[in-house]
């Protein structure tokens, strides 16, 4: 069948970039809004919009018999979940196709199989790809906590059917095991709506590599190459670039065959991505199989050239991939930088408002998608990411260079953003030269603070602040005043 | 003239020209600000020029330059002095963050000692669980599991036992 009208069961950023490759491609798109979140930049450029409804507003892209029968009643002939809410949910790919309609993305079983992160790794080991000694408590719920002390410390107690870093916790000492087991399960239950847990061996300071495949129904699967994503703060990723620097041409080659092999062991059709960690002394291990497309897609598009909403669209139409493996060339580098509602130097704490100016960077080799527009209310709502900036250099020491200067000119104004925050990091000279690991930004912390405003700086910041206030007078102004304005930050 | 205070300094500001042109006097320099495209501004003293983006809103004003941001909000003298006089007390949870209350442990008139779990509250992707500061009584939970709230709500009062006995 072919694709006419494609339902874009998501919001924010991956909206929006879902609806450009669509009309690209002449699919007229459907994307839903909610009452609280009128704002996106897909809704504007979307063929038509659905109102869909939920309290609180997330639970309303969490709907699946919703979300379908509003596809259907907009006449949509396919469905594309992006990532989050219902991309990695078996039963809403299989309640889709049921409904007869085109599920963008792999079918059920292999979600099944390759989403929960047990019968994942089960899957791994007998295909000869390694993973880090664990402990399933699906196998025996009384002996769990005792076979996970019996792996070692550190020991990583994570949600079966978790992703994303929600319900990770880390167990440095015996004495913390039970009470990193009752909270995992807490977030587990709350987050996926499953509490089974799972205990692994903590790999410390690792790199995290990735590689993105793409499979067909014709049994064909290739892989587009490699990302990595090892500056994350709390688990979740905030720099990602492609090709991984300081990765060994023969352990690269080890890692994107066995990524290869496991996809088409389990007869994976669509976009998908393996997970695995490299060990300091350059093992690799599995860590599991994102069955969608991420969000940090884009630097793959960027090295590759390739369009991989394109390329999903044309495999969910039943179509055989329109290249192979050798097609496949990688042309420079890219980095992708999250950019993100939060104070970076409190902590990460999430911060809201309302964005009251936005302005994009530009310039040669400079990509924004972004999911906000100018008076777009920043809430505690959704997610924190508001945006993704994404640039490509002919090598990764221009790719830095860009990145730096696209950072310092993105403007966001009226909600605390981290694109300063990114810059330093960027401007580190570990990260300048790829000594990059999950534990950079603890690592870094000391020196990854905001830098000292000069004297003129500040006095012609104040100067321009204080131009805004109707209330400033020239001096002398009678009484009241000059006792009226008085300001801080 | 207004004051700024900016990384704990004082600063007094007002308007004057400079070279027949409006300008803004900050610590005995004359700035000139001129306005470029919508939220644009390009500062310049002593040969040095910045651009600096600037909204205000509400009691608020945000800049951008060589981006980093920066806010700055009216001092009100009579809320200030207000919430000094009644300063949280001990036993205050505030709410550090927006979010939706993910859980509530406890119930209004438990007793409850220091370090026990009240709520949990969930905002962006984190579970926190608030804490009673104090030994004592709850004697305020005003938001239910569900309820969303805003930075700086109250989430949980306790109050010390021998205050209520």
């Amino acid at each position: 069948m072919t694709i006419r009208k494609l339902f874009i069961a998501n919001r924010g950023e991956i909206a929006l970039r879902v609806v450009r490759t669509a009309r690209r491609l002449g699919i007229a798109t459907v994307v839903p809004f909610h009452r609280d979140d009128q704002w996106g930049a897909a809704l504007c450029e979307a063929d038509e919009t659905v109102e869909i409804f939920g309290d609180p507003p997330a639970s309303a892209w969490l709907d699946s018999a919703a979300m379908i029968d509003a596809a259907r009643q907009h006449g949509a002939d396919a469905i594309h979940p992006g990532y989050g809410f219902l991309s990695e949910n078996a039963g809403f790919a299989h309640a889709v196709a049921n409904a007869g309609l085109v599920f963008v993305g792999p079918p059920a079983k292999v979600i099944e199989q390759m989403g929960d992160k047990i019968t994942a790794r089960a899957f791994a080991i007998s295909h000869d790809v390694p993973v880090t000694p664990s402990a399933d408590e699906a196998i025996d719920p009384s002996t769990f906590a005792a076979r996970a002390a019996a792996i070692g410390l550190p020991l990583l107690i994570k949600g079966a059917a978790g992703g994303g870093g929600k319900g990770m916790q880390i167990v440095r000492d015996a004495g913390a095991l039970e009470a990193a087991i009752l909270v995992a399960r807490q977030e587990s239950e709350r987050y996926f709506g499953d509490g089974r847990l799972f205990a692994e061996c903590y790999v410390e300071n690792p790199r995290h590599i990735e590689v993105q495949i793409f499979g067909d129904t014709h049994g064909n699967v290739i892989h587009l190459g490699e990302r990595e994503c090892s500056i994350q703060r709390r688990f979740q990723k905030l720099i990602e670039e492609s090709p991984a620097p300081a990765l060994a041409p023969g352990l690269r080659d080890r890692i994107c065959a066995a990524a290869v092999r496991l996809a088409k062991a389990a007869g994976y059709v669509n976009a998908g991505t393996v997970e695995c960690i490299v060990a300091p002394d350059g093992n690799f291990y599995f860590l599991e199989m994102n069955t969608r497309l991420q969000v940090e897609h884009p630097v793959t598009e960027m090295v590759t050239g390739l369009d991989l909403v394109e390329l999903q669209l044309l495999v969910a139409n039943g179509a055989p991939l329109p290249l192979c493996q050798q097609d496949v060339l990688q042309h420079g580098h890219a980095i992708e930088c999250r950019i993100l509602a939060e104070n970076a130097d409190a902590g990460f704490m999430p911060d809201t408002g309302t964005v009251l100016l936005l302005r994009a960077p530009q310039g040669p080799g400079v990509r924004f998608d972004c999911g906000v527009t100018e008076g777009a209310p920043v809430t505690s709502a959704f997610d924190s990411m508001l945006a993704k900036l994404i640039v490509h250099g002919a090598d990764r020491t221009l790719a830095i260079s860009r990145m730096r200067s696209a950072l310092t000119d993105l403007v966001v104004l009226g909600v605390t953003i981290n694109s300063d925050y990114l810059c330093r990091v960027l401007s580190h000279p570990a990260f300048e030269r790829a000594e990059t690991d999950t534990g950079f930004i603890d690592r870094h912390k000391d020196v990854l603070l905001p830098y000292a405003v000069t004297e003129i700086e500040r006095t012609l910041l104040l100067a321009a602040a204080a131009n805004m206030l109707p209330d400033l007078h020239a001096f002398p102004t009678p009484e009241p005043y000059a006792s009226m304005g008085a300001w801080r930050n | 003239m207004i004051t700024v205070e900016f990384e704990k300094s004082r600063h007094k500001i007002y308007r004057c020209r400079k070279n027949d042109e409006p300008a803004v006097m900050v610590d005995g320099k004359a700035v000139n600000v001129k306005p470029a495209r919508a939220g644009e501004f390009i500062a310049e003293v002593d040969g040095q020029r910045r651009r600096i983006w600037i909204v205000a809103h509400g009691e608020a004003i945000y800049a951008q330059m060589d981006g980093r941001a920066f806010r700055f909000d009216r001092i009100d003298a009579a809320r200030t002095s207000a919430s000094a006089a009644g300063a949280a007390s001990v036993g205050e949870a505030l709410a550090p963050m927006p979010g939706v209350v993910a859980s509530v442990l406890v119930a209004a008139g438990q007793v409850v000692a220091r370090g026990e779990a009240l709520l949990v509250i969930e905002s962006m992707k984190m579970l926190i669980t608030v804490e009673a500061a104090i030994d004592g009584i709850v004697a305020s939970l005003p938001l239910v599991a569900g309820q969303n709230f805003a930075r700086g709500a109250l989430l949980a009062l306790v109050e010390d036992k021998e205050i209520q006995a």
